[in-house]
């Protein structure tokens, strides 16, 4: 329900967008997407015309769920075969859960490091002695981001 | 040993033929084809048609039917219905010009079937005489059972099969090969010819057995074995307090064997030992009365490979690679239930194929003749239904008796993957099939010179299918 209320925050915020200039790179960054699943811009368009039909709520779970989760999934594992990473897979209509990958919970983000590092570098946050300390243009980030 | 079957899957054949119950269409429209070369290539598969239907409606219910974008126009999928019963042949001809490889197995033609599941497959190589046998058999099962479909384009491209195949010869007269199948003679009765009547242990595994356990009961009776070995993986479908009591009326030695993982195991296999010497058979029957103790013409069809060997490899076939073998006692034989078939959706009408024709048509093969006021519609975009002209064919063949042709009205410009028949009120009255496509399936059976297709050459095959590329194409 949290991650529902999150992209609905998103999708109003998205708005914006529209008030930026057209130079901006709010607009190329959000227009990036991939083969498997859609940029920012892509889904934003998708989620109003799915939206504009009036769902419920449980719809927009099943829609979402459906759509971002199991297929985008199915798409990915697939595009890696014969490399079986498939987590669950679709099978005649009922959902197939594989234990082998195993599943590690926890910080499994494989762009965590690779995000942070970038963080680092464009100086929102520092290490100070061993102590990892969001910098003032880090603080100011976050509050454009979520005001 | 184990077998990459994947990596039978390559650029340098020019034929890819297979029988299946189960296909996964996404698998291969996005994984499996893509491993094959995108011309030249006569890629033909063939599953049981209830499979079939149920796979396209998961698809539409499940959202990804919008996914396929290869079928029926780079690979011909066809639904064989066969009377009440099942499809059931698990055979796959990986071949080219100078060589061929068959597999006959337990795998359907799906990720689990494939890739990634317990199966156990035999191959055969046409470079080697026993091998070759085999083929050559399998080929003259295949000449018998596309004789029996009355599919043209099946037809056509099984002649085109054997026109690139000139090593794929007819069996020659007493030729004998260990390919077998249940189109004459039921696949037991082929096991027990000129078995001995001292049948030291009997070992059997199959994810599926019938209710009465009548084939297994069968097995008993005719080899009356020292003892009887019988594996069961996680979810094997069998009545458990049924096979406790027949063990116990038949005062069989039994010995009960599961795996050390809970795995479903789909391999099937039975064996015969007479001493250090052993008989098996292996393939696409499960332990059911439609598999093994009857013909084609009464059951299902099947497809496997019977084989004499020593005792000691038979015995380590039981025991997959990656799975130990642990004793499981008589008492938790109760957790095992028999198989619940799911309700089949019921339409009064098979829809067999529909084709795209050269005058923007849509043909269609049914059956029985549906009334006149019969429409067809693409599945999934509500579009408006088209009337039909249908005729009900003079031709009959054991699989259909009463078949139709029909074709649209008007031209038919849905986009939609799939078709239905609807009636007057617009209710589904058939299950769906995907539409053919001809020119497209007939332009890759040839070769793309390079010349022909100008920059296109210089575009991969995923490029080729993108929405600019089919734009390019057909510039």
């Amino acid at each position: 329900m949290a991650g529902v209320l999150m992209l609905l925050a998103l999708f109003d915020r998205v708005r914006v967008t529209d008030t930026l200039p057209a130079d901006s790179g709010w607009h190329e960054i959000s227009r990036q997407g991939g083969n498997s699943q859609p940029g920012l811009l892509g889904f934003v368009s998708r989620f109003r015309s799915h939206l504009s039909q009036e769902p419920v709520l449980a719809d927009t779970l099943a829609w979402l769920v459906r759509d971002f989760v199991i297929t985008a999934h199915d798409r990915i594992a697939t595009a890696k075969l014969p490399d079986f990473t498939f987590r669950f897979r679709l099978e005649g209509g009922r959902l197939r859960f594989y234990d082998s990958p195993g599943i590690e919970f926890g910080l499994a983000d494989s762009r965590h490091s690779a995000l942070s590092s970038l963080g680092r570098d464009m100086g929102l946050w520092s290490d100070t002695g061993g102590v990892p300390r969001v910098t003032a243009a880090g603080r100011d980030l976050v509050k454009g981001a979520f005001e | 040993m184990t077998l990459a079957v994947h990596r039978l899957f390559h650029r340098q054949l020019s034929v890819f033929w297979a029988t299946t119950y189960e296909c996964d269409v996404v698998a291969f429209d996005e994984y499996f084809l893509g491993q094959l070369r995108q011309d030249a290539l006569n890629a033909t598969i063939l599953a049981d048609h209830r499979a079939l239907s149920e796979a396209w409606s998961a698809l539409i219910d499940t959202g990804q039917i919008a996914r396929l974008r290869r079928v029926n126009r780079d690979y011909l999928l066809h639904p064989v219905p066969w009377y009440g019963q099942s499809f059931h042949p698990k055979t796959y001809l990986f071949a080219n010009e100078q060589v061929g490889t068959l597999l006959v197995g337990s795998g359907n033609a799906t990720l689990a079937g494939l890739v990634n599941g317990h199966e156990v497959f035999s191959t055969f190589r046409s470079s080697d005489p026993v091998g070759l046998a085999a083929i050559c058999h399998w080929r003259d099962w295949m000449d018998q059972l596309v004789a029996l479909l009355d599919d043209q384009p099946v037809a056509s491209r099984w002649v085109d099969a054997k026109a690139r195949l000139p090593w794929l010869r007819a069996t020659n007269p007493g030729e004998r090969s260990l390919f077998v199948s249940n189109f004459e003679t039921p696949l037991i009765e082929q096991f027990l010819d000129g078995l001995g009547d001292r049948i030291t242990e009997l070992h059997v595994s199959a994810p599926f057995w019938d209710e009465r356990l009548a084939a297994l009961s069968r097995l008993l009776e005719a080899t009356r074995p020292g003892s009887v070995h019988l594996y069961l993986g996680k979810g094997s479908k069998i009545d458990g307090s049924g096979l406790r009591r027949l063990l116990e009326e038949r005062a069989a030695n039994a010995r009960l064997w599961t795996y050390s993982e809970p795995h479903f195991v789909h391999a099937k296999l039975v064996a015969a030992l007479e001493g250090e010497t052993g008989r098996l058979l292996s393939g696409s029957a499960n332990l059911s009365y439609v598999a093994l103790l009857a013909n084609a013409r009464a059951g299902n069809v099947e497809a496997g490979v019977l084989h004499d060997v020593d005792a000691a490899a038979v015995r380590s076939l039981f025991q997959p690679a990656d799975l130990e073998l642990v004793p499981l006692a008589p008492e938790e034989l109760e957790q095992y239930r028999k198989d619940e078939p799911r309700p089949e959706a019921a339409y009064p009408y098979r829809l067999l194929r529909a084709e795209r024709l050269p005058d923007g048509h849509l043909s269609l093969a049914a059956e029985p003749v549906p009334p006149d006021d019969t429409l067809v519609t693409g599945v999934g975009l509500g579009q408006a239904a088209l009337p039909l002209t249908i005729v009900a064919t003079d031709r009959s063949t054991t699989l259909y008796n009463h078949l139709a042709r029909a074709r649209t009205v008007t031209a038919w410009e849905s986009t939609a993957v799939l078709v239905e028949l609807v009636n007057a009120e617009g209710k589904p009255i058939s299950n769906r099939v995907p539409v053919d496509d001809p020119v497209a399936l007939e332009a890759v059976l040839r070769k793309r010179e390079d010349r022909d297709q100008g920059a296109l050459s210089e575009l991969g095959w995923d490029e080729l299918e993108t929405p600019v590329g089919r734009i390019l194409q057909e510039l």
